[in-house]
């Protein structure tokens, strides 16, 4: 199969969440030795593009925004060892520990933020909801993250936010995590009161704050 | 019809799933499904339908819902099931209407029609957090003073003597406790002690909160009503499970609450209407509701106001009202805070979209509820008085108003202005507005007024 064509198809193996066809594609495309970055380039970067476009006009849903950030990452993991090979490996902007806090069981916010971080090229370990203190923490040294992501919907949960900090202060981690926090009742002010490293209101603001972040 | 324990041994017998499969393989392309084959378009431009066939379709996509996807139980991971004849059981058994309050203001909420003529229920207030209970008592007072009300919401508390209240906490148990005390109190205090406060217990999130503050010595009365929150989508909690189990235990009214979100898992406007739907059988069949409490929110824009949200809250509107007999209220999250022409116009838009539709309201929360204090009896005071207008506006009428009014305000959903905390708004010594902020609401009320809304006063 040509390289033009390789890239056409692949944009719309992602766009109409086919995940056989586009991972059939992708080892294609690695067995036919084509040129991998350009795929990417011309693939299926503007495939995420148009998929983020689609769900902010609203033709496009969350469900279908987390498949197709799933086949991007499946796809990528079939061209790794050949970019680790041509040495162009993309460089990856980080892991990030993203969950809810403990008390609180609202997960669509949060799932949305962790589907646009790994859109935007972060390595994301969600821990889902009602998450216990420590067990952020503990994850995060574990996977050597460099975000801890916190996310509470409920005022009489945000207090949690600032427990991890605190947390974080008291085994003398503090410095090796930054902390992202968000929610719905969440704020500027809140995020700097409780001393938290950056904050977003809305998911692509959330991708934005960890790029600044682990820049 | 099935009993409550039928449903606690459903949770826990029911099939197993992991949640992301609930949502990605089972809800979601179920609801996508059901928008295919009972051909449901929604109409932007349309924000108020005008579309019985399409309402009834949707009622019958809704019964589907349930019969064919079910309601996930997080505490267990497994799938509470229903029979199609379980199901319309539970519909034909739907309780059509409920009684609240003490004295002169004992009232019967009942469901409606679309394009009933009869009043909407006035549920005023919110359970928008407030920074102290001074200002908890100040703004339920100011409630109480609305005369159009019906029912309260009262504030939660976010802080008890400067500790923050934390969900599931000691101190969450005691302010729960001490929120209801206030509200009782500024209710006896503005001279209306018989209305019922129909949120609680708004400031517990937890179910040891909610049952420890539910007693009659903490100032609530069996005439009262008390929310139980479904998670989104389609799912419910332990949590949820424990406060029902203790609540219809001495046959307490349960209101089943449900935020189905335009653009998550439910999809758009049309899987919002057959969702917001399904929700109120759920809630007749897996809370043993007496009323639901619906606000579908968007995604993008995280409030209620949103023409997709109109659109779909009008279409599950008269879906639910033509087919089921159970009290809605219908919440919306506004995107504009207090002291912003913004509140007024959303306010308005979304009360006549849903009254119209055959929906009963609750006064509309200004600043998407996110910031502390911001809310305030005046613009209450004027949701109130839309709510008693919007029963004498016809569907066809309420889509021309609608669409006016959402051309005003559709362009700031992205960056709303916030508006301003009660401190700002109120004079704190008396309890009552500012000039300028009465000014606002005068000059608002005249321009809506002469849009077309029928205000008594």
């Amino acid at each position: 199969m040509e390289q033009d064509d390789i890239i056409k198809k692949i944009y719309e193996g992602i766009l109409e969440l086919d995940r056989e066809r586009t991972l059939e594609l992708a080892n294609a495309a690695v067995s036919e030795n084509l040129g991998i970055t350009d795929i990417i380039e011309k693939g299926m970067s503007p495939a995420m593009d148009e998929v983020g476009k689609r769900f902010q006009m609203g033709t496009l849903y969350l469900p279908e925004l987390q498949i197709s950030a799933e086949i991007f990452t499946s796809a990528m993991q079939v061209f790794q060892p050949k970019l680790l090979q041509s040495r162009t490996a993309e460089k990856r902007k980080g892991r990030v520990i993203i969950g809810t806090v403990k008390g609180d069981l609202h997960s669509i916010g949060k799932d949305l933020v962790a589907t646009m971080l790994k859109v935007g090229g972060f390595d994301v370990d969600d821990l889902g909801v009602d998450v216990p203190i420590f067990t952020f923490l503990e994850r995060a040294e574990k996977a050597k993250a460099d975000i801890i992501a916190l996310s509470a919907l409920l005022t009489t949960t945000m207090p949690v936010q600032r427990e991890i900090i605190e947390a974080l202060k008291e085994e003398g981690l503090r410095k090796k995590f930054n902390v992202m926090v968000g929610g719905a009742p969440v704020s500027q002010k809140w995020a700097e009161e409780i001393g938290a490293d950056g904050y977003a209101e809305n998911a692509p603001g959330a991708v934005r704050v960890a790029k600044g972040l682990s820049a | 019809m099935i009993d409550f324990l039928e449903i606690c041994r459903r949770a826990s017998t029911g099939r197993l799933i992991q949640e992301t499969k609930f949502d990605r393989e089972r809800f979601f392309p179920k609801v996508m499904d059901l928008v295919k084959k009972y051909k449901i378009q929604h109409d932007l431009d349309n924000p108020v339908s005008q579309d019985n066939g399409m309402a009834d379709a949707i009622y019958e996509a809704a019964v589907d819902l349930m019969v064919d996807v079910g309601v996930y139980c997080t505490g267990t991971q497994r799938v509470i099931e229903f029979s199609r004849e379980e199901v319309l059981e539970a519909i034909r058994n739907a309780p059509g209407a409920c009684w609240f309050g003490e004295g002169h203001d004992r009232r019967l909420f009942k469901s409606r029609k679309p394009d009933d003529a009869s009043p909407s229920w006035c549920h005023v207030g919110s359970g928008v957090a407030t920074s102290s209970e001074e200002i908890a008592f100040k703004v339920v007072e100011g409630y109480g003073r609305i005369q159009e009300a019906d029912s309260v919401a009262a504030p939660c508390l976010s802080q008890l003597r400067g500790i923050p209240v934390s969900g599931g906490s000691p101190v969450e148990v005691l302010a729960a406790i001490r929120a209801n005390l206030i509200a009782r109190e500024a209710l006896q205090q503005s001279g209306r002690p018989g209305l019922p406060i129909l949120n609680l217990s708004s400031t517990a999130t937890s179910a040891a909160g909610t049952i420890a503050s539910s007693q009659p010595a903490f100032g609530v009365r069996a005439s009262d009503g008390w929310l139980v929150g479904f998670l989104a989508e389609m799912k419910v909690g332990y949590e949820a499970l424990n406060k029902i189990a203790y609540l219809r235990s001495w046959n307490a009214s349960v209101c089943s609450e449900s935020a189905p979100i335009l653009g998550g898992y439910c999809g758009g406007p049309g899987g919002v209407a057959i969702t917001n739907t399904a929700y109120v059988i759920a809630g007749i069949l897996v809370m043993k509701g007496s009323y639901q409490l619906a606000f579908p929110m968007d995604i993008n824009f995280s409030c209620s106001t949103s023409r997709g949200v109109l659109w779909a809250v009008s279409a599950s509107s008269q879906a639910i009202s033509r087919n089921i007999s159970y009290p809605v209220l219908s919440l919306a999250y506004i995107a504009g805070g207090p002291m912003t022409e913004n509140y007024f116009y959303e306010a308005t838009a979304y009360l006549l979209t849903a009254i119209s539709s055959g929906s009963s309201a609750q006064t509309p929360i200004p600043a998407k509820a996110l910031k502390v204090d911001h809310q305030t009896p005046l613009e209450m005071q004027f949701s109130a008085e839309v709510i008693r207008a919007a029963p004498k506006v016809s569907r066809k009428e309420a889509n021309e108003i609608v669409k006016r009014l959402v051309s005003k305000y559709e362009g700031s959903l992205p960056n709303p202005p916030h508006g301003k905390p009660y401190q700002e708004c109120f004079d704190l010594s008396t309890g009552y507005p500012k000039k300028e902020y009465l000014e606002l609401c005068a000059r608002m009320k005249r321009e809506i007024s002469n849009i077309g809304v029928p205000f008594r006063r």
